[in-house]
């Protein structure tokens, strides 16, 4: 794969710890503030529009071949060239036959998670086919040799000046204001070029309606409108989550993704394309292909991870997920980040190597599932591809490096913790054995299962808070240090609550 | 009430709404505006859309001498990239969200309302409905075209460190001419 690694390090932790300290990256990342209110208000408002929602995606995912079949056939009966890829390969190898076959020479694309999965555009421009992304972020980031960062801006990560630098290489010596008019306008005039000599025109599918077989697409720019007016030729890549049983259903889902992926009412422009150009008419495409994408997700149908099918790719657990919000997407080294992406990315894996310490690299707090609009689990799914995971083998630890002192404590990357102690300060003792770790869990389990137990385990956490004179932060006390080197281990209070609580002793500390 | 509604959203998405006004009007004040924002380049405009041949529209361009491409063009493919602004009507419209639901068809391309820098949509206001909802949910119940584009405002980008810029690959203006049936 050609993208760089933008973000250095090997592992999560060390891409993480680069990504915090690096200033740009954090100054851009303050713009993903007002997709957080977004994030949370949409999470708040909408509770009826989100269970309906979220049904009608359970309902299509429990018969899911079925509607796929019928999404099919009844794409084949409006003329549409339907084929199903079982991998990344199966549907390259596809897209390049037809590019082969159409004798293309220039693809023009509009943004689709599922190109960047099998990296389509590497593929095509191998084989010689030039290939342009046509979203203005995607097109930075394209120029600039990266990933998408975030699946609905995929330039979040950079200032307006480094994007201002990135698009001058193409601008034959031109020098680019840092000013977004008139980066926008010199991108308008030189993208034109191409949308008009496109001969292959590539996007992905937001929803492909089963019943009457119509892909919708949804953007702001308008350039998946223009991606297949002008091309004699569109290939729509599809992964089969994509299919709904019914195009009445978009008046639930798509108000529903364009308030959780941007907050709009509605995005500028929904593209509703049911089958190639008919008899009389003079542009669309000639020949409209489907490429149905499995990539291992008819396997995860009738398991506990079935509910990640159900993802529409909004983007709303990224904007909410404090760890995604310091970090960005680069440091997941993935083709999907953010929460969604630390499930998915191991589930998709063809080998099980991918993103295997991806679920690990989480606080478990919760946000994503509250903000995700077809109520998906997530931080449970997190939490289940933690022991899958650690069953299917050895996992590397999490361990951040030293963090900027200007980082608030807070607002610091959550280590892995009990689960992954850090190998030079593991949390028990020096070359613990992993029994150890069990036998002291299985005796919190058992010390907490009780009141009593409960109740004397506190009193000597408290006693022995008073034998640490100015707390025990991890350098005090050697047995915490792992604990403590990416969190706080705060002191108990000095009275219980339920001590307090018999004295009505209410008032706060 | 819906009328007023979909003028304040129309603002609100950046576009400019005009009237409601009576067909003869209406035509003028198409005409005239698409003209305005053409700045000279050709107007690109379908030959089967049953509301602008209803205003008389092509009349009114070439009583003001402006250069129309119509779709019956047999160099239409190569000239829409030229054009200055193209013409359209909605077959349906959300008043909620100010969306205007465009077909394609025989004698109605779908590069109209998205090629030219430039879109002046005709809206019968007796086609506004009260929400996006209410408007797919009448079009499920009918045939569907190749190609139905929903458009609600200019087209924008937020990619720019997520700030709402206008103008970056569609009509940098749209502007709506609303009718009265």
């Amino acid at each position: 794969m050609s993208h760089r690694v933008v973000t250095p390090g090997a592992t999560v932790a060390a891409r993480a710890s680069a990504a915090i300290a690096d200033d740009q990256l954090q100054a851009a990342l303050g713009n993903l503030r007002t997709r957080l209110f977004t994030a949370r208000a949409v999470a708040t408002s909408t509770p009826g529009l989100k269970d309906s929602a979220a049904a009608l995606r359970r309902e299509t995912l429990a018969d899911l071949p079925a509607w796929l079949d019928r999404a099919e056939a009844k794409l084949r009966e409006l003329g549409v060239v339907v084929h199903r890829a079982a991998t990344p390969a199966d549907a390259r190898r596809v897209i390049l036959d037809i590019a082969r076959h159409e004798e293309a020479t220039l693809a023009v694309k509009s943004k689709s998670m599922a190109t960047e999965e099998i990296d389509l555009v590497d593929a095509l421009e191998a084989a010689g086919v030039e290939a342009v992304e046509t979203d203005l972020g995607e097109y930075i980031v394209q120029v600039a040799g990266e990933r998408p960062s975030h699946m609905i801006t995929p330039a979040i990560h950079k200032t307006l000046g480094q994007i201002a630098h990135t698009l001058e290489t193409r601008a034959d010596g031109e020098q680019l204001p840092v000013e977004h008019e008139a980066i926008t306008a010199w991108a308008r005039a030189h993208l034109r070029r191409r949308f008009l000599a496109g001969d292959l025109g590539i996007t992905g599918a937001n929803f492909l309606a089963a019943d009457t077989g119509t892909i919708v697409l949804v953007t702001n720019e308008g350039n998946a409108d223009l991606c297949t007016i002008v091309p004699r030729v569109q290939i729509a890549v599809v992964p089969v989550e994509k299919v709904i049983a019914r195009f009445a259903d978009l008046p639930t889902l798509l108000p529903l993704l364009t308030r959780s992926a941007t907050g709009q009412r509605i995005s500028n422009y929904l593209t509703m394309i049911t089958g190639p150009r008919r008899a009389g008419e003079i542009d669309g495409p000639e020949t409209l292909h489907v490429v149905l994408l499995d990539h291992g997700r008819t396997r995860l149908l009738g398991t506990p991870y079935e509910d990640m099918l159900a993802c529409i790719r909004c983007g709303a657990c990224l904007n909410v997920c404090p760890v995604f919000r310091k970090i960005s997407g680069h440091a997941y080294d993935a083709v999907y980040s953010g929460p969604m992406g630390k499930v998915l990315t191991p589930l998709l894996s063809e080998d099980g190597t991918e993103g295997r310490e991806l679920p690990f690299a989480s606080s478990l707090c919760g946000a994503c599932t509250e903000a995700c609009p077809v109520e998906i689990p997530l931080a449970d799914l997190l939490v289940r591809l933690r022991a899958d995971l650690r069953r299917a083998g050895p996992i590397v630890p999490i361990v951040m490096d030293e963090l900027p002192e200007r980082e608030p404590v807070h607002e610091r990357l959550p280590g892995e913790g009990f689960d992954s102690p850090a190998a030079d300060a593991p949390l028990l003792s020096p070359g613990a054995p992993r029994s150890a770790h069990r036998s002291v869990f299985r005796a919190w389990a058992r010390a907490w299962s009780s009141p009593r137990g409960y109740r004397s385990s506190t009193g000597f956490a408290r006693a022995g808070a008073r034998l640490v004179p100015g707390g025990w932060t991890g350098a005090r006390v050697p047995v915490l240090r792992a604990w403590t080197s990416s969190r706080d281990a705060p002191l108990p209070a000095p009275r219980s609550f339920r001590e307090r609580w018999a004295t009505r002793d209410v008032d706060p500390w | 009430m819906v009328v007023e509604q979909f003028i304040a959203a129309a603002r609100e998405n950046r576009m400019t709404a005009h009237g409601p006004l009576t067909r003869s009007v209406a035509a003028t004040v198409a005409a005239e505006r698409a003209i305005d924002l053409a700045q000279g380049r050709p107007i690109a405009m379908p030959t089967n859309d049953d509301a602008i041949e209803a205003l008389g529209l092509a009349d009114a361009l070439r009583e003001r001498g402006a250069p129309v491409l119509r779709a019956d063009d047999e160099h239409w493919r190569s000239s829409i990239g030229d054009t200055g602004c193209g013409i359209t009507s909605a077959q349906l419209a959300a008043a909620a969200t100010a969306t205007m639901a465009i077909p394609c068809g025989p004698g109605r391309p779908r590069g109209t309302h998205i090629v030219p820098p430039a879109h002046v949509c005709l809206v019968r206001i007796g086609s506004i409905l009260p929400t996006l909802e209410d408007a797919l949910a009448l079009v499920s119940d009918t045939p569907l075209p190749s190609n139905l584009s929903w458009v609600s405002g200019p087209s924008r980008t937020a990619d720019l460190e997520m700030r709402p810029t206008i103008g970056v690959h569609g009509p940098c203006t749209v502007e709506v001419v609303l009718v009265t049936d």
